[in-house]
């Protein structure tokens, strides 16, 4: 809200600079935002927070500031005007609970073609508010000057009874903006008899608005409830002073006092012939005024150190509230204190403490490091940090990216055309429209937008949320998911660096499970994934859980998102990599290892990982290691087959081998080969 | 030929050998099997009798000079074969190793691990909670309900089913309350969204959200650990103050400024010549929060605090563009490796 600070020292003149008041009421918690000077005058901005409904007028951060300089607010009793004309328009409140009070006021004969006064002009145009009409304007003064919104009808346009209530079914209404808009019948409306003339406390109808040619009008100063008023104007698309004022609340007995000082500038400036009062209200829905026990000791345990019960005291006078003195226990003494109408934020004691402690000034409450019980952490070792994880990726040359959690729809359904995710309802762009279901097709935009940049050689990954919606459940799960293309290292002196293939994605995977202590085996089983190169990806297994999936990017899909090299990618379950066993120490075996290397001829077809499990499987627990050091297709090889040559470390727990015992494994080992792959034994 | 002749000879001979194979052939040539000494030694038997004994001293003499002569020149010639080894085996130092490959942390990431860590050293747990959040967690838990004008102000990500995307980290402080008993000490690390952008903001951004809860607790503590906080993050003495605001969450609020670490508070662009620099919400847990917990306010009181990240990070980098955070172009990304 911006206001002029001549106009605030009307109310309230502290010896103080702009300056200071300014620092005063930033401190307090009115933060100041700027200030515009002008020859005369200086405008104040204040960025209030939404609990101070009450500062929405000059009248409230003049309370304020007397406040905090221990000062009174400036007195602007108006009298109430004599009516002159006997009449009055009728209004009937339905809904009692939406508008527990409506004050009507007709006056007849106002001046047309009124000029507003240039003092008056300014001061809205202070606040940025531009000037309409006189009654308007004036109108619009008052409410900058003590917070009341109100509405002025042309009162010829209308016909009596007045109803204030809920609008009907597929009800329709012409705004000021002429905007017309179909209401909701959740939507309050000023009525009459043929027609709504205003959505309550928002904006007013064309058809009954003041113009040049008005001559009697009605006005209208109501007290609409906040809980009512609350996101009705931003659902219209409409945000007005009035609004913006309803939602946060008005002061519930201010409404009479608006109505005067309304009226005595109206007949100042447009002249006209004031009618009677109309107050129609409901007490039992009007806010009930708060009670609140304050206790010395709270106020004290929430500030950290001891306050004299007076200096407590008199911040609550000086706030405006009223004190019952309440009991007096042997060691606290409590109060019972009424705030006044206006602070209606003010609803429990934790709220009077804050205002003791914003009194006082934040600044001036000591500062200390507070004392704790020493507790150790039960987080158990196995559990690996995420943290160790990503450093683990670091270290092999992997580039952390972050990535947003909504994604393009289209292009996550060209990677998992079979998944739904799920879609916001209200996103930034298409482009960021769905919840991502998994960390590829933001690592594949990573992807493509450096290497618009000419960045091809790439090693990204990202750890975050993905999000699966199953069977009306949603399942938010952690993942790791990376990315490699382009060569495996840097160009560099000693040769042409290698294009990363299928086996460079395996890495960090096997890499993380190594480093993390693992001990189950990790599996890889080949898998079809719509994303994928249906020959070049696999399914990632402990224990016959699936926990991830490693492979190339279909080359359809790579060309179609114009990618120049092809990518690899891989994806882990956060929760299956962050449990590790706890190591149980083995005794090594003090007697020699012995080497032994074979090399068959199998189907192309046939896995290497089988290989190595049917080579254990034969010998047991003699075999310490099995490793395949070499797969060879070509010359010598029939086509359709290859050779893989098998590296076997063999070792006793308790003696020394003897060469006839290894060569009997050998031997029941090849054989074991042959009988399952159909194996050669290669010469 | 004399004695003495053929030592000298075989001396410079010896010296001027070029190489281990030339110094072999004059070792055979005087001390082999046919060699000069090894003949002089065979006409021993031609030298009269009374002088043989000293002829044979004198030959044993020359061949322990020619030995020896030998014996240094093959020291030298080694030394020398080694050199030339070394020096073939000489290599451009200069050269970049092989296979080099360094990757980073994203700047957010290093940031949030530093934030959490300082905090871990104080004892506080870490926790985390869903993104995708209920009404309930983010807003009515945490004392805002529907009508209420803070929720219009967070600008939310809304899903069907009144699910939503959650607008701060402060629903994990509900989520913890419910499953732990105080004494709590807990921060929550993660990740935020708003459906806001523009040049100051993006619409997912990362928070850190702390909490202590405890008998005794009060907003002196909570100045406390902030302004030291503040200072251990930004390696220096900041200046701090608190200023009220509100949180339906917290009472008191506050917002807390620093002074600017850039100009010292002397007043420059970062800091819109204020000296002042916004830098985290914080307040007392509202005893309908502590409810909402399942936590009697009466005996337990407690402070929460949150902070952005991409703010935090900014500073300490001296980033001035919150969007690059999210671009990832490995030009920015890189420059954070090694930090």
């Amino acid at each position: 809200m911006k206001f002029s600070e001549k106009w605030l020292r009307e109310w309230v003149n502290p010896s103080i600079t702009t300056e200071q008041l300014s620092e005063q009421l930033t401190m307090a918690g009115l933060e100041i935002d700027s200030l515009e000077k002008t020859a005369q005058d200086t405008v104040i901005e204040v960025d209030l927070t939404p609990n101070r409904g009450d500062c929405l007028s000059v009248l409230g951060i003049a309370r304020e500031v007397a406040t905090l300089n221990k000062m009174t607010v400036t007195p602007h009793k108006v009298a109430a005007a004599k009516p002159l004309l006997d009449e009055t328009l009728e209004v009937d409140i339905q809904a009692q609970e939406h508008c527990p009070r409506y004050i009507g006021r007709l006056i007849h004969n106002i001046r047309k073609n009124v000029t507003t006064p240039s003092w008056l002009v300014e001061r809205l145009a202070a606040s940025g508010i531009g000037s309409i009409h006189a009654v308007v304007d004036i109108l619009n003064y008052v409410m900058l000057e003590l917070g009341q919104p109100m509405h002025a009808f042309d009162a010829d346009k209308l016909t009596a009874p007045i109803v204030v209530r809920l609008a009907k079914k597929h009800e329709s209404i012409t705004l000021l903006d002429n905007q017309k808009v179909t209401l909701q019948p959740d939507t309050l409306v000023i009525a009459d008899q043929k027609a709504p003339h205003a959505i309550a406390g928002i904006m007013g109808g064309s058809h009954s608005a003041v113009s040049d040619t008005t001559s009697n009008i009605f006005l209208e100063s109501a007290l609409f409830t906040a809980e009512l008023i609350a996101g009705k104007a931003r659902r219209y698309g409409l945000h007005t002073d009035s609004s913006f004022r309803f939602e946060r609340g008005v002061d519930p007995q201010l409404q009479t006092q608006a109505m005067e000082r309304a009226t005595q500038l109206i007949t100042e400036i447009c002249g006209g012939i004031v009618g009677t009062l109309n107050e129609v209200q409901h007490p039992q829905c009007l806010p009930k005024p708060a009670k609140i026990i304050l206790r010395h000791s709270r106020v004290q345990k929430m500030l950290g150190e001891s306050l004299p019960p007076e200096t407590v005291k008199e911040i609550m006078y000086r706030l405006g509230c009223k004190i019952m003195e309440g009991t007096n226990k042997t060691d606290d003494k409590q109060w019972e204190v009424l705030p006044p109408s206006y602070r209606y934020d003010l609803t429990s004691e934790i709220d009077l403490v804050e205002e003791v402690v914003r009194i006082i000034g934040y600044n001036n409450v000591p500062s200390h490091s507070p004392k704790v019980h020493l507790e150790f952490n039960k987080a158990p070792a196995a559990q690996v940090s995420t943290q160790r994880i990503k450093q683990a990726l670091v270290d092999i040359g992997y580039q952390e990216v972050i990535t947003y959690s909504f994604v393009d729809d289209n292009l996550q359904k060209q990677l998992l055309p079979d998944l739904a995710a799920l879609p916001l309802l209200n996103p930034i762009s298409a482009e960021m429209g769905v919840m991502r279901l998994s960390l590829w097709p933001g690592l594949i935009n990573t992807l493509i937008y450096n290497q618009n940049r000419q960045q091809n050689r790439l090693k990204l990954f990202e750890i975050g949320m993905c999000f699966h919606p199953t069977k009306g459940q949603l399942e938010q799960k952690n993942w790791v998911g990376g990315l490699i293309s382009g060569t495996v290292t840097n160009e560099n002196w000693d040769g042409k660096p290698r294009i990363a293939d299928f086996f460079d994605a395996k890495r960090p995977v096997e890499h993380i499970w190594q480093i993390l202590g693992h001990t189950d085996k990790l599996t890889f089983t080949p898998f079809e994934h719509s994303a994928c190169h249906p020959g070049q990806c696999a399914t990632i297994q402990v224990n016959g859980k699936s926990i991830g999936v490693v492979g190339r990017l279909h080359p359809r899909i790579q060309k179609a998102l114009s990618i120049d090299n092809p990518v690899y990618l891989f994806e882990l379950e956060l929760k299956a990599i962050t449990q590790a066993a706890t190591v149980q120490f083995e005794r090594p075996s003090k007697f020699p290892e012995i080497r032994r290397d074979i090399a068959v001829i199998v189907d192309e077809k046939i896995m290497g990982a089988d290989l190595i499990k049917n080579v254990r499987n034969s010998a047991d627990n003699l075999v310490r290691d099995v490793t395949i050091f070499d797969v060879y297709t070509g010359k010598g090889i029939d086509s359709g087959r290859k050779s893989i040559a098998i590296g076997l470390i063999l070792q006793h727990p308790s003696r020394t081998l003897v060469d006839q015992e290894v060569d009997d494994i050998v031997r029941t080992i090849v054989s074991g080969l042959e009988k399952d792959f159909s194996a050669k034994l290669r010469d | 030929m004399d004695l003495v002749t053929l030592v000298a000879n075989a001396k410079l001979a010896i010296e001027n050998a070029a190489d281990i194979a030339a110094l072999e052939k004059l070792r055979v040539d005087y001390l082999g099997k046919k060699g000069e000494i090894t003949n002089q030694l065979k006409s021993l038997k031609d030298i009269p009798e009374d002088q043989r004994r000293e002829f044979g001293k004198q030959v044993n003499d020359a061949k322990d000079a020619i030995t020896d002569a030998i014996s240094v020149r093959k020291l030298t010639l080694d030394e020398k074969a080694i050199h030339e080894q070394l020096a073939k085996e000489t290599v451009d130092v200069t050269l970049r190793a092989r296979g080099l490959d360094t990757g980073g942390l994203h700047p957010i990431s290093i940031v949030l691990e530093r934030i959490s860590q300082l905090f871990v050293q104080l004892g506080f747990n870490v926790h985390e909670g869903p993104e995708v959040e209920t009404e309930f967690y983010n807003f009515e838990a945490l004392n805002i309900p529907s009508h209420h004008p803070a929720r219009a102000m967070h600008d939310t990500f809304y899903f069907e089913n009144k699910l939503l995307l959650r607008t701060h980290t402060s629903p994990v402080q509900i989520r913890v309350m419910e499953n732990q008993k105080p004494p709590l000490k807990i921060i929550a690390p993660g990740r935020v969204y708003r459906c806001d952008s523009d040049i100051t903001h993006t619409p997912m951004f990362h928070q850190v959200e702390g909490l202590m809860v405890d008998e005794g607790i009060s907003f002196a503590d909570l100045k406390g650990i902030l302004s030291d906080f503040l200072s251990a993050f930004f390696e220096t003495k900041v200046k701090t103050r608190f200023r009220p605001s509100y949180f339906p969450f917290t009472e008191p609020s506050a917002e807390v400024d620093m002074s600017c670490v850039k100009c010292q508070g002397q007043g420059c662009r970062i800091c819109k010549q204020s000296g002042w620099l916004e830098i985290l919400g914080c307040g007392m847990v509202h005893p309908k929060v502590l409810e909402f917990g399942g936590i009697d306010p009466e005996r337990y009181t407690g402070f929460a605090f949150g902070m952005g990240v991409e703010r935090m990070a900014m500073l300490r980098y001296n980033v001035d563009d919150l969007r690059l955070f999210f671009e990832n172009d490995m030009k920015v990304l890189k420059q954070f490796n090694g930090v």
